[in-house]
């Protein structure tokens, strides 16, 4: 049975999918930001926080608190709370969740090879890397010297060896721009994520849809929009499109001729729930489209709590505790700052 | 009906009459009691995975929410009971008189509406109380809300009890 | 004292007429170094403003800035930091520096001169932020840029500041010693030669006076041998070798006034 049935669903997973409604319950609410907003002085602002769920994670800092020693208190609580859920998952979750770190293993895989061309030591570029994407080979990516050896390495021996060996050369690995080559990755996992999520069925298969589907969609226009300007070429650019997704295929195709701006603007306009982004992007010039997406992005989370018995809650809690720490990390910032004007830019998550 | 239809549901029937009463009795009431605490279990491991789960940011669920684990054991009692009702309705035939068809086919009827109204219930309650586990976790307010929910759902699996006992009552095997 | 006032010279014609030159010289000097003191002035004061305005201006862009980066690490997360540092290859702005002359001072000025984007440096750096958080880096990239211009103007004027400080208190330096002691000196020096020169002239007639008056005598003396031979008549008036001193006496007295206190000049 699919992992979204009702009445198997809690044979394996049932425990833990309470334990991540707990966490969910400590998501600071908006008193919580309210409370946050007030405060003068990080001082302050480590007080308030320990009224939270985040507790006394800071209290063995020395005083005057950067807002960086914050964010990555904050993301190790996150990454803990992970680490506890994925010790005790069974299969299929045990994989779901192992997906839901890869995105964070590309961006350190990516870093590493950045690393190695430049002859930097890895073992100080893995103090660097996001801790949800270590993997064990990753110390033995340290004795790579020459691109060729780094390839036959990573192909070997890294989680990410199927994406990677699909979609980058050997050739490639120095030809190319690395912010391809890390988007290639990024487009393979995807859709692979996806094809997965749509096999366990059910709910599961449903929600993650959604989310999976807006994460490509994002991410499509989000290239096409920055690729403006750029070296990067229109057929290059296709290429880093995921297959799936709102815009897939008609809108995809369009984007990949888009010019300029406004030329985006008239291709999502058909869709529904991306002209909505894009206008109250524009009309916002506070904001712009990726904070519209990135509240989006929070909307669909918080929808994926409103079902029982699937998996996408994991994926989810990840998402809007990634936004939390945004929002800690932007008003410790604003605080430290001085600058209140734009405090406000933060996204209530419940 | 055609010819080889008839012919297979008269086989069929002929083959039913050669089964003793008693036994159609017997099997009833296993099927009460059984298939009752299938359906209690299953309704407490579900109910009980995510309580545990809850419990572990939230423990002061833990006993307001065993209500869940309760209602889902009622329905094994319910089980319990009609298997008592059902065996008393078995009783050794006086010296040579048969033992009634229909008081077989009875008690093995009742048995099954006892025990698969007694499994969703038992389903149904377990999935509406974990769900009340992991919502009073989160909003204390919304216990008493779900709990009616839950005890509409547990009142089916008394629907098949009453049922069961008005059936039961009509069958003596001797 | 007096003679740390004036300069050793031998007072004479041909010196005064150095100390004359000299003194126009100075005086010359003098007012030239004023003018360029006060051209300096005027440029010190325009940076100042200038730097201070700049000074005002670079703190409101750097909030900005960092506000900007506190965005883009928003949307783009915490390892935006690695990651761009990760990809730099080569600088993308230099410096080049360009001297300008007020008044002989040179003062350097710094352009930016962005370098030619690689065939993969530049791109790179364009690219960050592809799949998220490109715009917010963009804005963030810009809004740097800017301000890192703002920061070379603002080096490049407070170089300018203390290279004109310096050459300013320079010029003062001299401009004051040019006023206070080379020119009273040789002021002093002209007057010490000029009244030198006076009491010389003054000895010279005194010693014409007394010859002309020795003269006199012989001439009286030998026109009263005359006399006397020819009418015996003593014509030569009484004249009184008292009331003129002992000229000798008097010469040395000069001599040895001149000779051992140089504080009598007269």
């Amino acid at each position: 049975m699919a992992p979204g049935g009702m009445l198997l669903f809690n044979t394996d997973d049932g425990y833990l999918e309470a334990i991540i409604r707990g966490y969910r319950a400590g998501i600071l609410s908006s008193a919580d930001y309210a409370n946050l907003c007030q405060c003068e002085t990080l001082e302050d602002f480590r007080m308030q926080l320990t009224a939270t769920d985040y507790g006394n994670f800071l209290q063995n800092e020395p005083s005057p608190l950067a807002t960086t020693t914050i964010q990555e208190h904050a993301r190790k609580k996150l990454v803990d709370e992970f680490r506890a859920i994925s010790t005790q998952a069974t299969e299929p979750l045990a994989t779901f969740l192992d997906y839901l770190t890869y995105p964070y293993m590309i961006d350190n895989l990516i870093l590493l090879i950045t690393g190695t061309f430049k002859e930097k030591d890895i073992s100080e570029l893995i103090d660097k890397c996001h801790p949800l994407g270590l993997f064990d080979s990753m110390a033995s990516l340290c004795i790579a010297t020459t691109p060729e050896e780094l390839y036959r390495e990573i192909v070997v021996d890294t989680p990410l060896a199927p994406y990677f060996a699909e979609c980058v050369s050997l050739d490639d690995l120095t030809a190319l721009n690395i912010e391809i080559i890390r988007n290639t990755l990024y487009k393979a996992y995807l859709e692979d994520f996806y094809q997965y999520c749509q096999k366990l069925g059910g709910a599961t298969a449903e929600l993650m849809g959604l989310l999976l589907q807006f994460e490509a969609d994002r991410r499509a226009i989000n290239i096409t929009m920055h690729s403006f300007g750029t070296s990067l070429r229109k057929n290059e650019r296709e290429s880093l499109y995921c297959n799936f997704g709102e815009l897939h295929p008609e809108g995809i195709m369009r984007l990949a001729r888009a010019d300029d701006r406004s030329s985006v603007a008239s291709i999502i306009e058909p869709y529904g729930t991306y002209r909505r982004l894009w206008s109250a992007a524009m009309d916002n010039p506070d904001k712009n489209l990726e904070d519209a997406f990135f509240e989006y992005e929070v909307y669909l989370a918080k929808q994926a709590f409103d079902q029982q018995f699937h998996y996408a809650i994991f994926y989810a809690y990840l998402r809007l505790k990634e936004q939390e720490i945004r929002n800690i990390g932007w008003i410790a910032e604003c605080i430290s700052q001085k600058n209140k004007s734009k405090l406000n830019k933060y996204i209530v998550v419940f | 009906m055609d010819v080889l239809t008839e012919n297979a549901v008269n086989a069929t029937m002929e083959g039913t009459t050669e089964i003793d009463p008693y036994m159609w009795a017997g099997v009833g009431t296993a099927v009460t009691i059984g298939i009752s605490v299938l359906g209690a279990a299953w309704g407490i491991f579900i109910t009980g995975s995510s309580l545990v789960g809850a419990a572990i940011r939230a423990p002061r669920i833990q006993s307001k929410n065993l209500i869940s684990v309760i209602f889902c054991e009622a329905v094994a009692i319910y089980g319990v009971i009609m298997a008592i009702i059902m065996q008393t309705k078995i009783v050794d035939a006086t010296e040579g008189a048969e033992p009634s068809f229909f008081a077989g086919y009875g008690l093995f009827a009742t048995g099954l509406t006892v025990g698969f109204a007694n499994l969703f219930c038992g389903l149904c309650v377990g999935v509406t109380g974990s769900s009340c586990a992991l919502a009073d976790a989160q909003n204390p307010a919304l216990f008493v809300k779900i709990l009616i929910v839950e005890i509409f759902g547990s009142a089916l699996g008394l629907f098949g009890v009453i049922i069961g006992i008005i059936m039961a009552g009509k069958c003596t095997l001797a | 004292m007096a003679s740390k006032d004036r300069l050793p010279v031998v007072p004479s014609r041909l010196s005064l007429q150095q100390m004359k030159t000299k003194y126009q010289g100075a005086s010359k000097g003098h007012s030239m170094l004023k003018k360029k003191s006060d051209a300096l002035m005027v440029r010190f004061r325009a940076i100042l403003k200038e730097v201070y305005e700049k000074k005002l201006e670079a703190g409101e862009e750097s909030r900005e800035a960092m506000m900007a980066l506190a965005q883009a690490k928003y949307a783009f997360g915490g390892e935006l930091k690695h990651t761009v540092m990760e990809t730099v290859k080569d600088a993308t702005l230099t410096l080049k520096t360009v001297s300008d002359n007020v008044a002989g001072v040179q003062l350097p000025s710094f352009f930016k001169s962005e370098a030619e984007p690689g065939e993969d440096g530049g791109g790179t750096m364009m690219l960050t932020g592809l799949g998220k958080g490109g715009e917010s880096i963009n804005d963030a990239r810009d809004v740097f840029t800017h301000t890192l211009e703002l920061l070379i103007q603002i080096a490049a004027l407070q170089t300018s500041f203390l290279i004109l400080d310096e050459a300013i208190k320079l010029t003062n330096r001299r401009v004051n010693a040019l006023e206070n002691v080379v020119k009273p000196r040789i002021e002093n020096t002209k007057k010490f030669i000029e009244s030198e020169l006076d009491e010389l002239e003054r000895e010279e007639f005194f010693r014409l006076k007394l010859i002309q008056n020795k003269k006199e005598r012989e001439r009286k003396k030998a026109e009263g041998e005359q006399a006397k031979v020819a009418n015996n008549v003593e014509l030569l008036t009484p004249f009184n070798p008292d009331k003129f001193a002992n000229p000798e006496k008097a010469t040395d007295l000069i001599g040895v006034a001149a000779g051992v206190d140089e504080d009598i000049l007269f």
